[in-house]
């Protein structure tokens, strides 16, 4: 990413920017597993997408151990960025991170690995942000809360045994991990409260 | 003297924001869950909507329309109050109409008119712990959650129905959200608990001294708590409003004279005023 | 015909309007000014500043002025300011033992190195009116102190003496480096570790702390206290920025400091030893710091084993209890309209009243319909 100058990557209004960003995010999992706009005038920053930037602007700071894949992990301007914008800790333990990143969903498994929250304090848990290529709506089935009725939603490129996987994360409610697809400028959310089913 | 600060939209501070927003995130994944919050000292005092108002200002942008009501009026004074703190603070357009509002922040009431995707509801609640008052302890309720075992709660509804034929619990009556957690609906009555079952719009609780935040996410499954044999009543006092002559909504006794004569008018004011401008003044 | 009255608005700027009224008084007195209150109410801007855990003495003045003297709401004022303060980090630990004290007593030695100086304190007033106080300042000389408590004194802490010998316990090191908790950062958890319950003593009520403190006194977790130190003074603050990397500093403040010596105890791996408990807070407060460290130590009675369930050692109890601002807020929320829920109490009220007479009636015509059978039978 020659060329932006990531010390003034960073949004230009940022109380209002990380307001729009945070009402995203959150009507994302009130309406889960359906694409909405994620507003974002971020450059990218390394392999990091503007709108996981921007989610990362807008949730993380100093408070909040940050977890990076191994193919964000390498990018020396990312972790520059994390440091000089919102001061959040990388880990290397991702049992440790309130936030963890991926530049594709092949790199989720497994789900297990994170925080998973604990019996009495469930919300103890990672969030995953996710980069993907495109959203589609065939691949599984969701229910549950935030769906009047059950809705398809897909990934791609589609993690193989995603399905088990979703299923092993729901069968632990209330602990489990809740995932934030970013493609473009749209996000989707899964919370860990949805139960899946394959089509 | 030092200067005073300026305060920021919304008055919390962005740092704080993150904080409450990171909480809302997490309420919403697990439904019913009390997600602690490290709640700030407010402006009002606690006990006066300072968790509602928490909640409000981490959600609030500009393009919201906000309206505030107290036992179901915008013009009870702590209404006005909060209303007035966020039109000053964030500059927010301020409505009385509900369909209009993006924000509706409530203390006691459920609006009677529908509420729809395109709106949040936020409940300021005093004590989010529904078993609090069957056992005081934090360290005790916590565990009770974390193993879904509700006895004790049940044992008390029970207790209720031996001593008096009915369960006794006219508000803040439990509920179970999405099979998992019982949940405290903050002290609105009995009467709006069907409203919460099944919202298009997300529902969020802010408990400012308790430092607690929940949620009920939109289209979620809400039970009162029941027994087969006395399931769940909604409860009205049967009449009609002398205002607007509504038989479905709820409505507030108002004590006319000296001698005990009483009326009876609609407690949610929007919806009275809607209706008069419909059908025209009652003679 | 009842019409709802509209008019809320109104009526709040109404009575914001006479409050401004009462709080002047009558306006041919002259008004009080901030450098009155904050000179000559020292003892009130102490129990703001330590309870609104905020150090800050003009604004404790300004809070106390515009609360007309209700401390509570001052310090309520000064904990909502606080609330909107950017924070810059965390200061260097202080050392107490640096203090530059203007007064220190102990109560378990008849001297001491650094030696015991009453410095200015009510302990030996008369409490009899004083009729000079009512007359005009410039009427009346001004106290003059001559050589004593001219220069503060810097001394070791007595309970160092104790620990050399071993005959108290260590005092604990406390906090991890690099984990300071924080009650206002994060949501007080239980059971919380004693640098969270001593920092919500630190901001708790004077008079809720005064009565735990007493009743371990009277033998509800009796902990046979002596009062090992009380030390007032002012310490210096530093601050290490990031970008400096060195210490600057900040200022002093004035802190009043009590370390309790308490019941000792022992065990197979331990000799028997005193055991402490600990008050600390802004300003000059006996009362505060001293009713702290009771209450300190009470609290402590569950790591020490001597647990009895007595409130002042009851930890949930205390610590969610102790706090004014919140305490004040939701009982006085009582005053806030409630007439939905009592409403619906008053709709239940009258169904169990009715039901309740139906059963009576009901119940009274079967006695009366058994007892006329039994009157038939034996006829």
């Amino acid at each position: 990413m020659e060329g932006v100058d990531q010390l003034s990557n960073s949004f230009l209004k940022p109380v209002g920017d990380s307001h729009e960003v945070f009402r995203a995010a959150m009507n994302a999992l009130a309406y889960p597993a359906q694409p909405r706009v994620l507003p974002s005038d971020l450059s990218p920053c390394g392999p990091m997408a503007p709108g996981s930037l921007a989610l990362l602007l807008t949730l993380a700071d100093h408070d909040t151990p940050v977890w990076l894949a191994s193919s964000l992990a390498t990018s020396e301007s990312l972790r520059k960025f994390i440091a000089f914008h919102c001061g959040a800790p990388v880990v290397d333990d991702p049992t440790l991170a309130a936030f963890a990143f991926f530049s594709s969903p092949l790199e989720l498994a497994p789900l297990a690995r994170f925080a998973q929250g604990d019996p009495d304090y469930p919300d103890r848990s990672t969030t995953l942000i996710v980069q993907v290529e495109a959203f589609d709506d065939c691949a599984w089935r969701f229910s549950g809360p935030g769906l009047s009725s059950p809705r398809s939603f897909g990934v791609s490129p589609a993690p193989k045994g995603f399905a088990d996987m979703w299923t092993a994360n729901h069968a632990g409610f209330p602990l489990g991990v809740d995932l934030l697809f970013v493609c473009g400028k749209e996000i989707a959310a899964l919370p860990r409260s949805l139960r899946i089913s394959e089509i | 003297m030092s200067d005073l600060p300026e305060y920021n939209f919304a008055y919390l501070d962005e740092q704080t924001k993150r904080m409450i927003r990171r909480a809302i995130l997490k309420a919403i994944a697990i439904p019913g869950y009390q997600t602690p919050f490290a709640s700030r000292e407010m402006p009002m005092p606690y006990g006066w909507g300072t968790g509602g108002v928490q909640v409000t200002a981490a959600i609030l942008g500009t393009d919201d329309v906000l309206k505030v009501i107290d036992q179901g009026s915008d013009d009870t004074t702590n209404a006005v109050s909060i209303r007035k703190f966020f039109a000053r603070t964030a500059g927010v357009r301020t409505t009385t109409r509900t369909p209009e509002a993006t924000i509706i922040q409530t203390r006691h009431r459920i609006p009677e008119t529908a509420l729809g995707e395109h709106q949040v509801i936020v409940y300021q609640v005093p004590i989010p712990e529904p078993l609090r008052f069957l056992e005081p302890r934090e360290t005790e309720t916590r565990r009770m959650h974390a193993l879904e075992d509700y006895g004790v709660m049940h044992v008390k509804l029970y207790e209720d129905i031996a001593q008096h034929g009915h369960i006794a619990t006219a508000y803040a009556y439990p509920v179970k959200v999405d099979e998992r957690y019982v949940m405290d609906p903050s002290p609105t009555p009995k009467f709006d608990n069907p409203k919460m079952n099944q919202c298009p719009a997300l529902q969020l609780f802010g408990a400012g001294r308790e430092k607690r935040i929940y949620a009920i996410p939109p289209y979620t499954r809400v039970v009162s708590l029941d027994f087969e044999d006395h399931p769940f009543e909604r409860t009205r006092i049967s009449g009609a409003c002398s205002l607007c002559n509504s038989t479905k909504a709820f409505l507030d006794e108002v004590i006319t004279d000296d001698q005990g004569g009483r009326a009876f008018m609609c407690s949610d004011t929007d919806y009275c005023e809607q209706a008069r401008s419909r059908i025209g003044p009652l003679s | 015909m009842y019409v709802a009255v509209k008019g809320g608005e109104q009526a709040i700027d109404n009575a914001h309007l006479l409050l401004a009224r009462d709080r002047r008084g009558d306006p041919a007195v002259p008004e009080l000014s901030i450098d009155q209150i904050r000179e000559q109410m020292t003892l009130a801007i102490a129990r703001v500043m330590a309870e609104g855990s905020l150090y800050e003495p003009d604004l404790a003045a300004l809070a106390i002025k515009q609360a007309r003297g209700d401390l509570i709401e001052a310090i309520f004022l000064l904990r909502a300011y606080r609330t909107t303060l950017p924070r810059f980090g965390d200061c260097v630990p202080m050392d107490t033992a640096d203090m530059s004290i203007r007064r220190r007593v102990s109560a378990v030695f008849k001297d001491l190195p650094g030696g015991q100086i009453l410095g200015p304190t009510f302990d030996y007033t008369h409490r009899l009116l004083d009729p000079d106080l009512a007359i005009a300042d410039d009427e009346r000389p001004c106290p003059i102190v001559a050589s004593v408590g001219a220069e503060p004194v810097v001394a070791p802490h007595i309970l160092q003496i104790l620990d050399r010998e071993g005959l108290v316990e260590a005092p604990q090191s406390g906090v991890d480096a690099g984990v300071e908790e924080d009650l206002t950062r994060t949501p007080l958890e239980f059971p919380a570790c004693r640098e969270l319950r001593l920092q919500a003593l630190a901001r708790g009520d004077e008079g809720f702390l005064l009565a735990l403190g007493y009743s371990t006194q009277r033998g509800y977790g009796r902990t046979h206290p002596f009062a090992g130190e009380i030390r007032i003074g002012e310490v210096e603050l530093s601050f290490v920025p990031a970008e400096l990397g060195f210490e600057v500093p900040l200022g002093a403040v004035t802190i009043t400091e009590c370390e309790m010596v308490n019941q000792f105890r022992g065990s197979e791996t331990q000799a028997p030893q005193f055991t402490r408990g600990y008050g600390c807070v802004f300003g000059q407060s006996e009362r505060k710091a001293m009713s702290m460290a009771l209450v300190d130590r009470a609290l402590r009675a569950n790591d020490l084993g001597e647990a009895s369930g007595v409130p002042a050692q009851d930890e949930e109890f205390v610590l969610s209890h102790c706090d004014n601002v919140q305490a004040t807020g939701f009982v006085e929320h009582l005053k806030l309209p409630h007439y939905v829920d009592f409403q619906a109490e008053l709709a239940l009220l009258r169904q169990l009243r009715d039901d309740w007479s139906e059963k009576r009636i009901a119940k009274a015509d079967a006695d009366r319909s058994a007892k006329e059978q039994q009157e038939e039978a034996a006829e």
